[in-house]
């Protein structure tokens, strides 16, 4: 329930003529540390592993790719992915057809990347994704948080058991939403653990997280005719804990007051030699639904 | 642990022995007791002294103002005094138990003098006690402060070893403890959060307030539940003479409180309220949209009191605040405070008095959002306690003064209610209540041993009993600063008991007094808490919920020494204290990164547990009287955690940790229509975490620290000028209005200071090629006027 904390914040600079300004400051050196960006999307397209290494905080230059690495992905049922070098800016890759998607629920992948004598190793299972029925649209007017037009909200209901964990991804006109506030993750049908909402339609405000926001995190409304698509991923427990961390640490810039401690990303990936690494692995099933809007 | 046992062991054996000598003594000597009280409102007196010229023996009024003396038979002069009170003398024949109320007048010559410490002047020298400071609310009214508003909370963050993390921050952090280890103590009832609007201002209506005392250590074992600190703030009791208003018009709320005898000199009461009026302001201001936008706070103080005979008085008190935002239908958020004390003053005997206090206090907020009944989100959550805490006082000779007592608190948390409704259809994702007994015993002696040494000594028994309803988890290992598993739950029935723990809580204190104007003091205490506020904010927010020690979160331990030198100059115009101390604190918590603290059942699978140190020296110079008065405090102090799974399991600095704190506060009496006001701050910049390096990840650029670290990086210092300026109005007899009007300035150089540093992308870039900045956010970032008006009719 971070939304509270945000507009407690926003409420504390709004009373307080509070400002931000951006200040030169010094920050700790740190060696450069192997990232690998590993999400396989079952989707007919080619698969992508992107070999990196970290940067100084301050350095926007374009991340240096780690190329002459050797990257294969294999499954609990036999198969095996040799991943080919497609660029020199470390994206490593398979192309993938329907039929590759054969393999069952539970199966077990594992990544395996060699690199200037070091193995890194990943190992995740593919679980399953419910169907989205439906994706609503509305007109809002006089609502205090949005301007006035159609949002959506999508209806889905989460698979039953405790502890599945989905990644929704919304897609405007066929650009992913990537804002950090649009990042839109559940866990069952809620957005923690601990919640146990098991089985249920995804509750408010996951179902309504699918509209694009403005810089005050305000939605913005659907225009008529933009196509809107909602993707679930499957994603394992500890990929949900990832984004959480991730989303929360890109976010934390607009807690204010309230902010939470830098925490870093967790991860999957673990070296040969014992030394640090950044990223993750997972292997998702997708379901996804198209739609257009329509006048209202 | 040696010392522990050590005090234990002579505590015991003081408190078996004393009554033996005592009863052989008790029969050739009388009682002098009574009330000393303000003679102009009946108000009791609360630290007002009598001496005993013949013998030099005295006594101090205590929380009601009540006093009991026990000498030889024999003609006495009594000294009866009160700082700012013209002192009075009896002769008293004590040829058997005397009783005397004495009503003290206020000095006509200090009316226009600022008088800081509402204490016998040398108190600060010749008593015990150490580690505390108490300030007089008319000092309080002085100081310049945030928009004119008399704040309670600010000032005491002017006193040494007190810190905050920063403007705005709800609460205060004292001698290295969190927020959460002070026991803020409205007539005896707890207050979960003491701010309004986050943390600007506190709950206390500065009209309704008597007396304010902040014990920082050396802390009594009348006291427990906190580790840090006790923050006592009492409540007039209300006029017993004559009709009274109080009132104040204000940039942010008015006040208003009415204080009146029921039946003169029996009974009275005070009733106060304070309205923001921020939302009427600020809309102008807002857009349409935001048209329906809701903020204010309000605050209502109650109290009345019955005095039945000379033996039995009855208090009456409650507390009732709320904040409320709202914006339009769509969406609300309140939260406050409730509390309610009825407190029952006996004297048993001329030598025995008795408190029982049963009090009720609740904190809840309350979320909601949505548009309509099929699509919605409501989310409450709530602590409520009941207690009851029977306390005596026996005056047993002027040498021992005995308190005994004991306290039992009932405690119901529900940490979250929250339903969410989608499209007609509900689910519940709220949390089972937690239910948990807490109870104390508790003796202690302040004992005279001779012209220079006196003492105080005390033992608390402390016990908790975590019980259900509820379920019980038992958590499993992971390695360091990870997510645990829950290996299986079992339910259990009300009051059924889950979990107990059981602490011998010894405390200590020691005078020596070295010539008549200064001593050596020393204190230890160890400190038992069993309830923490769950944060991990910067600053705490409205929504962060109290949670008791279960079967897997350990009550918390503090071990604490302390050491200080007292000075008086020139007649008690100066007075100079210098402390050390260091603070252990053992099981505090952190959270794992990524921990989810709300509407999580189980929360205890994200704790991390860990350590605290704090150590530091406080100085402190006061000049009390004279058109110039005022005081310089400083402080250098350490407090670091060290948590399995943080910063590679090694120390480091708090988030509040502060290495130099300097505060100047003055008052200068300028004539008989202006009085003037300053305060000067200036702390070190408090610790915080940056990121060494960024990764991209799915198109995300994600800030890393590859080194491990928290709190590696300090923010700019903080420094601060305040201003005030009061235009009094004509004092004359017969005249039955009086107003001020008071002028301050906050923050005179318009000093940016930071609150934090953040990293976020620089605007307007995005993508693989983002630029990424640090940002210093300010809470306050110019400086801030105000006016107010204050009147008080009679």
């Amino acid at each position: 329930m971070k939304y509270a904390i945000y507009l407690f914040a926003f409420l504390v600079l709004c009373l307080t003529q509070g400002c931000e300004d951006p200040i030169d400051v010094t920050l700790d050196e740190a060696p450069a540390l192997v990232t690998v960006d590993a999400w396989i999307a079952e989707i007919p397209t080619d698969w992508e592993v992107r070999l990196s290494a970290s940067q100084a905080y301050f350095d926007s230059m374009r991340v240096q790719g780690l190329d002459e690495a050797v990257v294969t992905i294999t499954t609990s049922t036999g198969n095996a992915y040799d991943m080919v070098p497609t660029d020199n800016v470390g994206t490593y890759s398979v192309g993938m057809d329907a039929e590759s998607f054969n393999e069952p629920s539970g199966t077990t992948y594992d990544l395996n990347i060699e690199l200037n004598g070091v193995t890194y190793s990943a190992s995740t299972t593919k679980f399953p994704v419910p169907e989205i029925d439906s994706i609503q649209q509305e007109l809002r007017v006089n609502d205090p948080f949005a301007d006035d037009g159609i949002y959506c909200n999508f209806f889905a209901n989460d698979l039953p058991g405790l502890g599945n964990t989905y990644w929704i991804k919304t897609f405007k006109n066929g650009e992913y939403l990537d804002d950090p506030v649009e990042l839109n993750i559940a866990f069952d049908a809620a957005f923690g653990p601990g919640a146990e909402v098991d089985g249920l339609v995804f509750i408010q405000p996951v179902q309504e997280l699918n509209n694009p926001v403005d810089e005050n995190f305000a939605p913005i409304p659907w225009q008529v005719g933009d196509e809107i698509r909602v993707e679930i991923h499957s994603i394992s427990n500890e990929a949900f804990f990832f984004l959480e961390v991730l989303r929360d640490e890109l976010q934390n810039s607009n807690n204010g007051i309230f902010a939470t401690p830098a925490a870093n990303t967790p991860t999957n990936i673990t070296s040969s030699d014992g030394s640090p690494v950044i990223g993750f692995f997972n292997v998702a099933s997708v379901s996804s639904l198209t739609d257009t809007i329509r006048p209202r | 642990m040696t010392t522990v046992l050590r005090s234990l062991v002579f505590c015991i054996c003081v408190s078996l022995l004393l009554p033996l000598k005592v009863g052989a003594q008790a029969a050739e000597k009388y009682s002098l007791k009574g009330y000393i009280k303000d003679g102009s409102s009946g108000e009791t007196l609360i630290g007002a002294t009598i001496y005993i010229s013949e013998t030099g023996d005295g006594a101090t009024s205590n929380e009601y103002g009540f006093y009991s003396i026990t000498l030889p038979p024999g003609q006495y002069t009594a000294e009866y005094a009160y700082l700012g009170f013209n002192s009075t003398v009896k002769k008293i024949d004590l040829s058997n138990n005397v009783t005397l109320d004495i009503e003290l007048s206020e000095e006509a010559t200090t009316i226009d003098e600022v008088v800081i410490t509402a204490e016998p002047e040398d108190d600060n020298v010749t008593q015990v006690e150490m580690s505390v400071n108490k300030l007089d609310i008319s000092t309080i009214k002085k100081m310049p402060s945030l928009l004119g508003e008399v704040e309670i909370i600010r000032s005491i963050q002017l006193l040494p070893g007190v810190s905050t993390v920063g403007e705005g921050a709800t609460g205060f952090n004292v001698r290295g403890g969190s927020i959460d280890q002070n026991l803020v103590l409205l007539d005896e009832a707890p207050v979960y959060n003491s701010s309004h609007l986050f943390g600007f201002f506190s709950v206390f209506n500065p009209d309704a307030v008597k007396d304010v005392k902040l014990i920082k250590g050396g802390i009594p074992a009348r006291y427990g539940g906190r580790l840090s600190s006790i923050l006592d703030v009492r409540m007039k009791e209300g006029n017993n003479k004559q009709l009274t208003v109080n009132g104040g018009v204000g940039l942010i709320f008015s006040r208003l409180s009415v204080e009146a005898p029921i039946v003169k000199d029996k009974s009275s009461f005070i009733i106060a309220g304070r309205r923001s009026y921020i939302d009427i302001l600020a809309k102008p201001f807002l857009s349409d949209d935001l048209g329906d936008t809701g903020l204010s706070f309000y605050d209502l103080t109650l109290k009345t009191n019955y005095k039945f005979s000379d033996k039995d008085r009855l208090f009456l008190s409650g507390y009732l605040g709320r904040d409320r935002f709202s914006f339009g239908a769509a969406a609300g958020f309140n939260w406050g405070n409730a509390t309610s004390t009825l407190r029952w003053n006996h004297l048993f005997s001329d030598r025995l008095f008795a408190n029982l206090t049963l009090f009720y206090s609740n904190y809840d907020y309350q979320i909601s959002f949505g548009e309509d009944a099929f699509d919605r989100f409501d989310w409450d959550a709530k602590i409520i306690n009941y207690s009851a805490k029977p306390e005596f006082t026996w005056f047993l000779n002027p040498q021992n003064l005995i308190k005994f007592g004991g306290q039992v608190i009932v405690y119901e948390f529900q940490p979250g209610n929250a339903v969410g409704v989608s499209e007609g259809i509900s689910a519940d994702i709220g949390l089972d209540e937690k239910y948990a007994i807490e109870s104390g015993l508790f003796v202690e002696n302040e004992q005279d041993l001779g012209s220079s040494l006196s003492m105080q000594y005390g033992l608390r028994l402390s016990h908790f009993n975590f019980t259900g309803a509820g379920d019980a988890f038992r958590i499993g290992e992971a390695p360091a600063g990870q997510r645990k598993p829950v290996i299986d739950t079992t339910a259990f029935g009300q009051w059924e008991s889950i979990q107990t723990y059981l602490n011998l809580e010894p405390r200590l204190a020691l005078k020596y007094q070295l010539n008549g104007s200064s001593s050596l003091k020393a204190s230890y205490n160890r400190t038992t808490q069993y309830i923490q506020l769950v944060s991990n904010t910067t600053a705490s927010t409205p929504v962060d919920i109290w949670t008791p020690a279960t079967n897997n979160v350990q009550p918390l331990l503090a071990d604490q020494i302390a050491l200080g030198y007292f000075k008086n100059f020139r007649d008690n115009t100066y007075e100079f204290s210098s402390e050390v101390y260091v603070k252990k604190i053992q099981n505090i918590v952190d959270y794992i990164d990524g921990a989810d603290l709300l509407l999580n059942a189980t929360i205890e699978a994200d704790l991390l547990d860990g350590e605290n140190r704090a150590y530091g020296l406080e100085l402190m110079l006061k000049k009390n009287k004279g058109d110039f008065s005022g005081w310089v405090s400083y402080t250098l102090a350490r407090t670091e955690n060290r948590i399995e799974g943080i910063n590679n399991n090694e120390w480091y600095p708090t988030r509040f940790d502060q290495t130099h704190n300097l505060s100047v506060t003055a008052f200068y009496e300028l004539n008989d229509k202006w009085s003037l006001s300053g305060n000067f701050a200036y702390v070190t910049g408090t610790p915080t975490t940056f990121p060494t390096s960024r990764y991209e990840i799915q198109g995300y650029v994600v800030p890393y620290n590859a080194n491990g670290t928290r709190n590696n990086v300090r923010i700019p210092d903080y420094h601060r000028l305040d201003f005030g300026a009061t235009r009094k109005g004509k004092k004359a007899p017969g005249r039955k209005w009086y107003g001020e009007w008071v002028f301050s300035v906050y923050n005179v150089y318009s000093r940016r200071n930071a609150f934090s540093i953040f990293f976020s992308p620089t605007e307007g870039t995005s993508g693989p090629l983002v630029q990424t900045q640090a940002n210093r956010l300010s809470v306050i970032g110019n400086f801030i006027p105000s006016v107010s008006y204050n009147f008080k009719f009679n």
